[in-house]
Formats: C-alpha cells, sequence, structure tokens
C-alpha cells in the first residue's frame, strides 16, 4: 500500500468519524429538546416496569411470543438456573412449581395464571439480564427467582429500581439480598445463617462439645453459616479454638488437616459440594480421628450421593442441621413426596432440596395471590401485604409472615447420618426449630468467638 | 450505480449509523431493547473487537481477553465502591492496569503459538478468575462488588439508558475507526507482515516479538475499556462474569461476526445477545443453544456473518463458470474458475 493510498484511508475514516459526530450531535440536540422522553426512559428502566397493558399486545407480536397470555392472566416471571452447576436442582425446583400451580388449577380467582421461564445460569449478571428481560419485554407483573445466593443479591438489587413490580425468591440465601433489599422483594427460603438454625447451641448443650475447630469455605454463604453457628457455640459457652477459611473450589486439604488441633471435641464443617467430597475423602485418607458435625451442606444429597467416593467412613454419625428434611412423620412432607412422585416418576427417588425449597415459595405466592383474588391493580399493595402476613404448614414446617426485611422465619432440621435397617447410610431427625429467623446484620467472616 | 461503489458504500454506512443512533429514541420498550440488546451488544462488541483485532493482524486467537476486561473492572470496582474514588482516576487506572497486565501476558504468551497460545491465553482467563475468587479483600471474594451507580461525566447521566448507549456507541465507533486507521499504518501493515512471514520480516530488520507484544497490549487496551462499559451496565463485577461462560461468550460473538472482519465482533456480538435473549422460544437450554449455533456456524460459515456476502457471492461464480457453456468459454478464452479467481482477488474485509 502506497503512502497515499494510506493517507486516503484514513481521510475516509475521519469521514467517518466526522459522519458520527453529526449524527450524534443531532441525537443529542433531539435528546436534550426532549427531556421528557429521556426521563420516561429512565423511568421505564428505573422505577417502572413496562406493563401498561395498552401498550404491550403489539410489541409482544412483534417479538413473536409462542404462548400469549390471556388478557386477564397474572404473568409471573420465573428466573431459574437451568443451566450451570444447579440444572439439575432447578430442573427439580420447576417440578414443584408446577405442583403448586396444579393445586390451585393455574388460576386465581378466574384469572389464569401464565408463567414465562427465563433460563439463568447462576451468575449474578445473566440473571438480572433475564430479570429485566421479563419486566421490560414481556411486562410480567411478578418475578419469581432465582435459585443461587449471589443471583438473588444482584436481583434483589435490580429489584430496587422497578418497585411497581412484586419479586419473590425462590431459594437463594443471600444475607444482603433481604437485609439490603427492597420492599418489593420477600424470601420464603432460609437465609446463609438461618440453615444453621440452633445448631451452635445444641452442639454445646445436647451434644457437649466444649471445643471445636471450624473448617469452612472463604465466602459470604459459609461465613453466615458458621458465623451463626460459632455465635451460638461461644454463647452457650463453647471455645473455638482455630478457624480454617479455604478458598471455594480447594482440592487439597492436606496441610488444613494436618494443622488441625487435636485437642478439640469436634470439627465444625462449613463447605459444600466437590469441596466437601474432596475434604471427607481426605479426611479418610490422612486418618482424622476426630469427630466431625457440619453445616447444611456439608451431608446434603449431593455429597452423600458423590460417585467414585466411599466417603461412609467419615460422613456415619455426623450430626448436622439443614432446612429441609425428608421427614417421613410429617404429614405435608408425606403428601408433598407422594403427590411429587405420582406426577413426576422420573424425578428423584426423594424430592431435592430445591424441590422443596420452590415449593414453599411459589406457593406461598399462590396463597397470597388467592387472598387478594387476584387483584394487582392497586400497584400490588394488597398483594404484598398478603405477602407479608401469608401462614401455611409446608413440607418443610410452617411459614408465618415475614419480617420488617421481607424475610420469612423457617424451621431448621438438626439430624445425623446413621446405618439404615438395609445397610445403606440414612438420616435420623433429631430436632425440629420451628420459627428461625434472620440475623439482622450480615455475618462477616469469624476466626474465634467474637 | 454499483453496490461496490464508494457513493454506496459510504451512504451505506452514513444510514446505519444514523439507525444506531436514533435506535434508542423509538424501539418500544427500552428498558429491554436499549439496555439488554443495545448497551450489551455493543460492549460485548468491544470485547470481541479487541480478539478480533488480535487475530486478524496477528494471528493469534486468544481466549484471554476477559482477563483484562476483568482486571479493569476489579480496578475500578475497588477503587470506586470499596475505596471511595471517583470514577475518573478510578477509570484511568483501570484501563492502565488492563494494559500492562496485557504487556506481561503478552511478553511471555506469544512466544507460543497456534493451539498453545490459546490455552496460554484461556489459563489466564482462568487465573483471573480464581483471583476474583480468592483476593476476597479486593474483589470481594465469591459475592464480587455490587452495586456500583454509573456515575455523571461531563453532564451525561450514565444511569440513563440512552445516555449510556449513546456513550457506549461513541466509544465502540471510536475503537473500530482507530482499528481500521491501525490497518493502514506502517505498523499495523508491519503486524501483517509478521503475521504471514515472520521469518521475513524479521530478515527486514523487524523485532517480531516488541511488535506482537504491542499488538497484544492495544488489544488489552481494547478489552479494559469493554471492562469499563460492562461495569456499566452490570453494575456490578463478580467471579462469574469473567469465567469460563463469558470467556466463550466473547469467542462465540467473534466467530459467529467473522473472525477476520473488525465489523464482524459487532454483527457478532448483536447476533449472540438475540440468540441467548430469545432462546427461550425454542429451549430454556440457551448455552446448549449458543453452542449449536457456534458449530454450525464454524462448520458451514467460517467466514461468521460478516462474510455470509462473500462466502455466498462465492457460490455463485463457482456455479456460473461451471454450467457455462464450454463452447463460450473456448471463444472468450476463460476457463472453469475465472469467477472464483475473481473472487480471491477481492479484499477479505
Amino acid at each position: 500500500m502506497t503512502a497515499l493510498s494510506r493517507a486516503s484511508g484514513w481521510r475516509k475514516n475521519w469521514m467517518l468519524l466526522a459522519m458520527f459526530g453529526v449524527l450524534s450531535l443531532i441525537a443529542t440536540a433531539c435528546g436534550v429538546e426532549d427531556d421528557v422522553a429521556v426521563d420516561e426512559v429512565d423511568d421505564d428502566i428505573v422505577d417502572e416496569p413496562a406493563d401498561e397493558p395498552e401498550e404491550e399486545p403489539e410489541v409482544d407480536e412483534d417479538v413473536d411470543e409462542p404462548a400469549e397470555p390471556a388478557d386477564d392472566a397474572i404473568v409471573i416471571g420465573h428466573v431459574n438456573a437451568l443451566e450451570g452447576p444447579f440444572a439439575a436442582g432447578a430442573e427439580d425446583g420447576s417440578r414443584a412449581v408446577e405442583l403448586a400451580l396444579q393445586e390451585f388449577d393455574s388460576e386465581i380467582n378466574g384469572r389464569p395464571i401464565e408463567v414465562i421461564v427465563e433460563s439463568s445460569d447462576t451468575t449474578p449478571d445473566t440473571a438480572v439480564e433475564r430479570a429485566r428481560k421479563l419486566v421490560e419485554q414481556d411486562g410480567v407483573d411478578i418475578v419469581y427467582g432465582p435459585l443461587s445466593g449471589s443471583e438473588g443479591v444482584a436481583i434483589s438489587q435490580y429489584a430496587a429500581g422497578v418497585p411497581d413490580v412484586t419479586f419473590v425468591d425462590a431459594s437463594s440465601g443471600g444475607a444482603e439480598t433481604t437485609l439490603e433489599g427492597p420492599d418489593n422483594y420477600f424470601r420464603f427460603t432460609a437465609a446463609g445463617d438461618q440453615q444453621g438454625g440452633n445448631f451452635g447451641t445444641y452442639a454445646y448443650e445436647e451434644l457437649g462439645i466444649e471445643r471445636v475447630a471450624i473448617v469452612a469455605e472463604d465466602y459470604a454463604f459459609p461465613h453466615a453459616l458458621a458465623g451463626s453457628f460459632i455465635t451460638q457455640f461461644c454463647e452457650a459457652g463453647g471455645e473455638v479454638t482455630e478457624a480454617f477459611w479455604v478458598p471455594l473450589g480447594e482440592s487439597d486439604y492436606s496441610s488444613v488437616i494436618a494443622s488441625m488441633p487435636t485437642d478439640v471435641d469436634a470439627i465444625y464443617g462449613g463447605i459444600g459440594g466437590s469441596d466437601a467430597v474432596n475434604f471427607l475423602q481426605q479426611s479418610i485418607e490422612f486418618g482424622l480421628e476426630i469427630p466431625l458435625i457440619g453445616g447444611s451442606i456439608l451431608v446434603d444429597e449431593t455429597v452423600l450421593a458423590a460417585e467414585g467416593a466411599d466417603l461412609r467412613d467419615a460422613v456415619e454419625d455426623i450430626v448436622a442441621a439443614a432446612p429441609v428434611f425428608a421427614d417421613e412423620d410429617n404429614a405435608e412432607w408425606v403428601d408433598f413426596e407422594e403427590r411429587y412422585h405420582a406426577e413426576f416418576p422420573d424425578g428423584f427417588e426423594t424430592p431435592s432440596l430445591f424441590a422443596a425449597l420452590y415449593y414453599n415459595s411459589f406457593k406461598s405466592l399462590l396463597h397470597a395471590l388467592e387472598e387478594v383474588g387476584g387483584d394487582l391493580d392497586d400497584g400490588h399493595e394488597g398483594l404484598r401485604n398478603a405477602l407479608s402476613t401469608v401462614a401455611w404448614d409446608t413440607p418443610i414446617g410452617p411459614i408465618d409472615g415475614v419480617d420488617e426485611n421481607n424475610q420469612g422465619a423457617v424451621s431448621n432440621f438438626i439430624f445425623q447420618v446413621v446405618e439404615g435397617d438395609d445397610g445403606e447410610l440414612t438420616t435420623e431427625l433429631l430436632r425440629r426449630d420451628d420459627g428461625i429467623e434472620q440475623h439482622p446484620e450480615p455475618f462477616e467472616r469469624l476466626d474465634g468467638c467474637p | 450505480m454499483r453496490l461496490s461503489s464508494p457513493a454506496v458504500r459510504w451512504t451505506a454506512r452514513g444510514v446505519l449509523l444514523a439507525a444506531l443512533i436514533i435506535y434508542p429514541f423509538v424501539v418500544p420498550q427500552p428498558g429491554f431493547w436499549v439496555v439488554n440488546i443495545g448497551i450489551k451488544s455493543l460492549w460485548l462488541g468491544v470485547m470481541a473487537l479487541s480478539l478480533i483485532f488480535l487475530y486478524k493482524f496477528t494471528g493469534l486467537l486468544s481466549l484471554g481477553q476477559l482477563a483484562f476486561w476483568g482486571a479493569a473492572g476489579y480496578t475500578i470496582g475497588y477503587l470506586v465502591q470499596l475505596q471511595g474514588w471517583s470514577f475518573a482516576p478510578a477509570i484511568a487506572l483501570g484501563i492502565v492496569f488492563g494494559i500492562l497486565l496485557g504487556a506481561l501476558v503478552g511478553s511471555f504468551a506469544i512466544r507460543a503459538s497456534g493451539v498453545y497460545f490459546l490455552m496460554l491465553t484461556l489459563a489466564v482467563a482462568q487465573l483471573m478468575y480464581f483471583a476474583a475468587l480468592q483476593a476476597s479483600q479486593f474483589t470481594r471474594g465469591h459475592q464480587g462488588i455490587t452495586g456500583i451507580r454509573p456515575p455523571t461525566f461531563l453532564g451525561l447521566d450514565l444511569v440513563s439508558a440512552r445516555t449510556q448507549y449513546l456513550v457506549a456507541l461513541t466509544i465502540a465507533v471510536l475503537l473500530y475507526v482507530l482499528c481500521r486507521y491501525i490497518e493502514g499504518t506502517p505498523f499495523g501493515l508491519a503486524l501483517r507482515g509478521l503475521r504471514d512471514s515472520p521469518e521475513r520480516m524479521r530478515a527486514l530488520g523487524y523485532n517480531v516479538y516488541a511488535y506482537k507484544v504491542v499488538a497484544f497490549s492495544f488489544a488489552a487496551f481494547i478489552a479494559s475499556i469493554g471492562g469499563v462499559l460492562a461495569i456499566f451496565y452490570n453494575r456490578q463485577i463478580v467471579p462469574d462474569g469473567v469465567g469460563l461462560i463469558r470467556t466463550i461468550d466473547v469467542l462465540i460473538a467473534a466467530v459467529v461476526g467473522g473472525v477476520i472482519s473488525l465489523p464482524g465482533a459487532f454483527i457478532g456480538a448483536f447476533a449472540l445477545t438475540m440468540v441467548q435473549n430469545f432462546s427461550q422460544f425454542f429451549t430454556s437450554r440457551y448455552l446448549t443453544l449458543t453452542g449449536v449455533v457456534f458449530v454450525v456456524v464454524v462448520l458451514f460459515f467460517p467466514q461468521g456473518i460478516a462474510g455470509l456476502w462473500r462466502q455466498f457471492t462465492g457460490y455463485y461464480l463457482w456455479a456460473h463458470d461451471r454450467w457455462r457453456p464450454a463452447t463460450r468459454d473456448a471463444v472468450e478464452g476463460k476457463g472453469v474458475g475465472a469467477g472464483a479467481a475473481q473472487l480471491s482477488e477481492r479484499s477479505t474485509d
């Protein structure tokens, strides 16, 4: 290329730039002259959902929505993590939503309930994008979801900008979601600290544990889970000798296990998923003989069912606390489980944690809608009042309204992993505590008794 | 007037620019169409532009651009949200940090090529992900830095969707023009030379290593600006934002748009954004659908959307040559393949 042609190319680029500048100026000028239009956009994004009925039909036609909601339908947008690491749990949650809808024949006071599902991937950025699409494009009345903690925090922050839409959490456990969340965001399932229940007190008073070491993942959820345990345990008179905060995704626990103090009565594990499998596996290999006790994620079904890992020696006799328990002595659970199996023969052997949590939160929403006769014309005031006072017996304990942060109290189950009659590992309920409320402050990382 | 004549091309560019500027004022439900589609396409397009620039001029396909995006984003998030800085110095420092990280990574990564370079840059992206996850005193770990409110710059309130869109559009156009300008400079020509024949360029006295490091750093600069735009869009920066899924998103946007075409960056980003936003009409597995689209494009449309015209023109010319009566060819002295040869003479862009 010659210098001449390069110069010519550069002149063309400048022309392009100049053309853009001129057009930008024109557009900006139009915008300045028409401040109302700009404000309207801002209001649409920050304050108002695009749910004006007279505007929606033609736009929905434009985007070729396959299942056009009926004119009088109550439209619920469901942000569900159908992609990513919790896809199986999210799918099971959808089954529970369907069960709850069937109980109400998918209508409230003659108004059909339409659910539009948007898939997220457990990342907060995607969750907010999906929620925004449901609110702005689909014009939903209510947003239901999401599944995971960081998604919940992000969506509750988004909810603050769309006060005319009501949000009901599905199963996320982030503390800030409700502690710092707006008035239009409700949660009926446990925050991280609630998942610990009264386990700290129980460990000291009932299990006779006086000194404990902590091993937990170093992020917000275990901070809350272990934080509630440490606080209660210390208040009861116990001592936390040392806390090992390991990075999420840690696979090598050899140094942690080697440094573990030997003069403690138990080790509290606040780790979950594949990290828990690795920790438990290595605790067997290293011959760790100190008894383990656990947070809700240490011995959940995903850990116990981990393929290729024989964790029996490590998990047997572990006592742990969780917000969901398959309690065969609870009539509501038995009914829920029977209908789950009847409707979804290909579902899990036992409804998963997500199925139970989704069922609780979605049915709470339906109860509240029923109480107001499906009437949302008052700017959702009636619905939000109904959500604040909704009360019913769920398969995992009673729900009875929400606190000043719109967070419901939950039940907590303390159980032990034991060998069943058939020789397989099973769980035995030791105690159920109802009315566990959220701690009023988010827990920071605690390295010992506060 | 021929479609390829300068007048038609400039008119088309003008119309396109006008349409892009008018877009936020005319679309229904701007909270979705301006934000979810418009702004997202622009910042993702800037990210794809950084990848395409590097590939087009050096032949290096990087999966690490999100690391520089993250470096800039986390620097801004940390300084503004956790240290109370104002946005202007934080953004400047974020971009500088992104460029420096790019120079550092480039200084060792460009010694590799092909799949080794791809793996090295992927490792860098994953390194950023785990650093974001574990350096919690700077990044707030798994939870990320949230609640970032876009600032007001020079009287432009970036909370406003239209303003943010127009600012993003301006920056995207400036970066695009800059890349096109570089294409014609001695630096750009040298880069293309060392892409095609590094040995020959070395023999001519060019410092191939230094040129590649500078190109890599420039691509990191573009990616860092993408990080600035994205942090205004997302209003947060979290480890998942620099995770594997988002890394693949940038690659898919570039490939779908056309990995050797600078405009393809934005075309691909727009296409990917549309697929992700409207995938639920076909399936709830939007990542799976995105993957299928990616495979189809790689297999059947290797030049991406930006190369579709060229690809189908090629088919037409090939078919035209093939079925032309042999006698006429004999008379005119042309053989089969003349059309294809004619095509190959055209510019790749």
